[in-house]
């Protein structure tokens, strides 16, 4: 191929749009497409991308894919380990539960580990799912280790993601991809030029200068400073089932090792979710109504209160202007679906990345997914709060909605029988589904007939031994804190 | 929900949809108080031209204990590599659908993309060249896919070409065996629930009245129970897959066990080829508007490559499937439940993959509809997926030498196909899917070897220089012709296997 390179333009510096950076700029050859990031001014009443957030597993896989070192993301984007999240107050019955990053117990003679469960269940032997997860074994203990490659060990069963600083982590990245060969231009975004055929042609920087792009990325989170301007790009409200439109976050300072796991409380008015890293964690508070109360003590270190406007954009890429991330999806936080959206979004793009004159093939094909992945992570999502058992106006009018057809029928399903209707762009599988549905106390009516042929005596001898190797592998591991320290003396050395 | 249990299943129908039902449910049930009975007359013919299939039927074997070489020995069985398609896209033309992937990924690309790149600079050679399992069909070579993951020996897979009639006789003794038991005879009556329509018995010409829970219904095209008792609708595709005769004939075979199936393309219609140990089996499928049953025959008869061994076997079907193949306690498994021509040998996978979502939804426990929902949904799937790969084998063409053809590549097609086809004319990508049986490398295989090549590539392979790639591409060739070619006669491999087992 030759010719001009193709100009891509990405705005915004937000983790989402560093990501883009990294990915477009290492995926692709530089002689085809260069790649600008664009400063934007600060929208609204404090920045929303700021604080800590956390990830399901494979992102720091999919920062080394790019170049950028788990080493690096501990120590420079102050990332700490996940295992994935606690939930408290959501089940009617109190206490905490656990969702876990990586299986579930094991699968016997292909009968899947919820059903084995669920067999027992009905034989009256008590069977907590969290109990045969390492991860949330390790969780409990404070303690971390990585999965081990070798499929005969325990170890093999643990995947996590990370807890990253949006800002810190953002800097790293846009860094990275500015030494991979990115453009960041010091003025900033000041104002657009839109030619008469929707298409984003041009941006003006606040010194006077000029940006032309033929590929744009809106990655301004909520501003969507782009596609909120561009014909098109309409907005697929969510609120119906996700009332939540009031958040307060800040961050404060922490002096203890953080957890290997986010948390996340169901309370009358909304929720409220903790994710901590090294030195600092950030408390996120949601509700419909008035803003909540919060005190601004000497700790914080950032605020902001926004409206959350849950939804997804119909088409995310229209003409040639991709809303990414926020820009496109608005989920409320209560799984860590967010930066999974983007990466999957980021894959898709490079998968169909425009390679000459036309791209109307790729866009189906692009949308396509992005309408399908944003729609099962907001399934995942409406689940735990449609099943809440928590009381107050909140989850009173969340209970009393009728979901969406899609998750009506998994729920159904799976309190039928124990089984989940899979379809395109699940962030999730059975077993985190099973996982969920435990945790907020549906249990399936019948189990499969293939769990029924396995002989109780077999699976209570399989279900203890399982136990018995879990607790001897998650004995050894470090505990969290030392993990990180230990990263961290390794800079030192 | 209702609470009635599940303590006897009857099955309507021998023949492979329901001796493959039999020997599965009393396979994985054996521990549970479920008794299994089945209904076949011997005065009703089987089908039994499904000859040959895709390797997921090993699974299926492993998962019954089934030894390899004593099932091959039973069904006279041979090994098959992919299924080559003659005269498609344009007369003259062969390709070789095979189980396996072509070449590797480079620079985390797909390999089609640094193909696609080449090829559009007039280098790259065949796309097939990067497959062993085509190179090894190609001559005559077969052996089992190494365990060895890290080998090109472990990336392909098979399947076998068998006599269907067999296979059913097979397993009707390890069904039989594992204590299902056969009555013979023919259905001439049904007993239904007035309320809810649910079949409560069956009676045979014998008088006997044979009361059941759930009833599976192999009974073939007829639908027996799902369509004649239960009206489940049949959704015809005959608009897109417009053939609905064919005439089976087996010959004796002439030369070499070639380790493929062979579909060529007729002027109104296709024939098979399928090598077994014993025969080879032949068929022309064809569409009875364009072409009379008297000149089907003939063109049949002067494509054997042998003496006929039988008479000409003549049956009728339309393309489709019922609109619910799981109906109150009826469900349909094999011709009952659809009809998709052989083209991709694909109907004793959907037999298989209706017993294993029956198993996964059995309601053991009690019934709920959601059961039949869950499994209509799943089936209708991979349907409709698998009848778009057969569309796409009729409308990606350039014939025109026939009014047949000239349909085939002017028909509307299917929104869901028509979208995937528009994603790989313009830029080379599949389009993936959750459920389905056919993956990339089957798509890559119809698409390029019917002549559809894509408008644009990935721009990542021009990461790669030309020279680096040429020599990437030209290595991975010379692999696979060596790999090929290191491998023995498909017929010295059978010869071998069944040696091994004597001696054993």
């Amino acid at each position: 191929m030759s010719g001009a390179p193709m100009e891509v333009v990405i705005v915004g510096r937000g983790l989402a749009a560093s990501m883009a950076a990294v990915q477009l700029v290492q995926a692709l050859p530089s002689r085809q497409v260069r790649v600008s990031v664009l400063a934007i001014p600060a929208v609204g009443d404090g920045d929303p991308e700021f604080g800590v957030e956390a990830t399901l597993p494979g992102f720091a896989q999919w920062n080394a894919r790019y170049g950028i070192s788990e080493e690096a993301l501990v120590r420079q984007g102050c990332a700490s380990f996940s295992l994935g999240t606690a939930y408290s107050g959501w089940s009617a019955a109190g206490g905490s539960t656990f969702q876990p990053f990586g299986e579930i117990g094991s699968a016997l003679e292909g009968v899947a580990f919820h059903q084995l469960a669920e067999r027992l269940r009905q034989a009256g032997v008590a069977v907590r799912l969290a109990d045969f997860s390492i991860a949330a074994m390790a969780a409990q203990a404070g303690r971390f280790g990585r999965p081990s490659p070798d499929p005969r060990s325990p170890l093999s069963l643990l995947d996590y993601g990370l807890h990253l600083d949006r800002k810190r982590t953002a800097e790293l990245l846009l860094r990275k991809a500015g030494q991979f060969g990115a453009n960041l231009p010091t003025a900033g975004l000041s104002d657009l030029v839109v030619g008469k055929n929707g298409e984003v042609e041009a941006a003006i920087l606040d010194d006077g200068s000029r940006v032309s792009g033929d590929l744009w990325i809106d990655a301004s989170a909520s501003a969507a400073v782009l596609s909120s301007k561009l014909p098109g790009s309409a907005w697929v409200s969510w609120d119906q089932w996700l009332p939540a439109t009031t958040v307060v976050a800040m961050t404060r300072r922490s002096a203890v090792p953080p957890a290997p796991y986010a948390h996340v409380v169901a309370e009358a008015i909304g929720w409220r979710r903790i994710v901590p890293t090294q030195e600092r964690f950030t408390e996120t508070i949601a509700g419909d109504e008035s803003a909540p109360a919060v005190e601004q003590t000497s700790d914080v270190e950032g605020f902001a209160r926004f409206r959350l406007e849950q939804g997804r954009r119909a088409e995310a890429w229209v003409g040639n202007c991709i809303a990414l991330g926020t820009a496109a999806t608005m989920l409320e936080p209560t799984a860590p679906f967010e930066l999974h959206l983007v990466q999957r979004q980021l894959e898709g793009l490079v998968r169909l990345f425009p390679a000459g004159a036309g791209t109307a093939a790729e866009r189906r094909e692009f949308n396509r997914h992005f309408a399908q992945e944003a729609d099962r992570a907001r399934d995942f999502v409406i689940a735990r709060a449609i099943l809440c058992g928590h009381h107050g106006r909140h989850w009173d009018r969340v209970r009393a909605m009728t979901p969406p057809a899609e998750l009506a029928a998994k729920i159904a399903l799976f309190r039928s029988r124990g089984r989940v209707p899979l379809l395109e762009g699940e962030p999730m599988e059975e077993a985190d589904w099973a996982s969920l549905f435990d945790q907020l106390g549906v249990r399936a009516h019948r189990v499969d007939a293939l769990a029924d042929a396995l002989p109780i005596e077999r699976l209570q001898a399989q279900l203890t031994r399982m136990r018995q190797v879990m607790i001897a592998a998650v004995a050894p591991l470090p505990l969290h804190g030392e993990v990180l320290a230990g990263l961290a003396r390794r800079q030192a050395a | 929900m209702l609470t009635r249990s599940l303590q006897h299943i009857v099955v309507v129908g021998g023949g492979t949809a329901g001796w493959m039902t039999c020997a599965a449910l009393a396979h994985k049930l054996a521990a549970l108080p479920v008794r299994i009975t089945l209904i076949e007359s011997d005065a009703i013919g089987t089908v039994g031209v499904g000859e040959a299939t895709v390797p997921h039927i090993r699974f299926f074997n492993q998962t019954l204990g089934i030894d390899e070489a004593e099932f091959m020995r039973a069904t006279k069985a041979t090994f098959k590599l992919g299924i080559e398609f003659r005269d498609w896209a344009r007369l003259g033309d062969s390709y070789i659908h095979p189980f396996g992937a072509y070449g590797e990924e480079i620079a985390g690309v797909d390999f089609h993309q640094h193909w696609l790149r080449l090829h559009r600079q007039g280098s790259g050679g065949d796309f097939s060249n990067y497959s062993l399992p085509v190179q090894a069909a190609r001559r005559g070579r077969f052996a089992a896919p190494s365990q060895h993951s890290g080998s090109l020996l472990s990336t392909y897979s098979h399947a076998y070409q068998f006599d269907a009639g067999l296979y059913g006789r097979f397993l009707r003794t390890l069904a039989e065996a594992r204590g299902v038991r056969r009555v013979e005879g023919r259905v001439v009556d049904v007993a239904q629930d007035s309320a809810s329509g649910d079949i409560l018995s069956v009676r045979l010409d014998s008088g006997e009245e044979i009361a059941g829970d759930l009833f599976v219904d192999c009974s073939g095209f007829r639908g027996l129970l799902i369509d004649q008792r239960l009206g489940s609708s049949f959704q015809s595709w005959a608009h897109w897959l417009p053939c609905d005769r064919a005439i089976a004939m087996p010959c004796e075979g002439r030369g070499p066990l070639t380790p493929y199936t062979r579909a060529s393309a007729r002027g109104a219609g296709w024939m098979w080829r399928i090598p077994l140990q014993h025969r080879v089996g032949n068929g022309h499928v064809y569409c009875s508007s364009f072409l009379s049953d008297g000149e089907a025959e003939q063109q049949l008869l002067a494509e054997l490559e042998g003496r006929p061994l039988a008479e000409p076997n003549r049956l009728r079907f339309e393309a489709g499937k019922r609109a619910e193949q799981w109906k109150g306690n009826c469900v349909a498994i094999g011709l009952s439940s659809g009809f998709l021509e052989p083209l991709e040998s694909t109907s004793i996978h959907l037999i298989q993959l209706g017993i294993g979502r029956l198993l996964e939804l059995l309601p053991l426990h009690g019934w709920d509809p959601l059961d039949a929902a869950e499994f209509n949904r799943l089936m209708n799937l991979e349907y409709e997926r698998i009848r778009d790969f057969l569309i796409l084998h009729y409308c990606a063409t350039q014939r025109d030498d026939t009014p047949f053809w000239d349909h085939c590549r002017t028909m509307e097609l299917p929104a869901s196909l028509g979208e995937k086809m528009e994603l790989f004319r313009q830029r080379g990508v599949v389009a993936p899917y959750r459920e389905g049986m056919f993956l990339e490398p089957s798509w890559l295989a119809v698409y390029l070897g019917q002549r559809i090549v894509p408008e644009r590539h990935d721009l990542r392979s021009e990461a790669v220089n030309d020279a680096e790639l040429e020599a990437r591409l030209a290595s991975m060739e010379a692999a696979c012709r060596d790999a090929a070619k290191s491998l023995p006669s498909h017929q010295d491999y059978l010869a071998q296997i069944f040696a091994l087992a004597e001696a054993a």
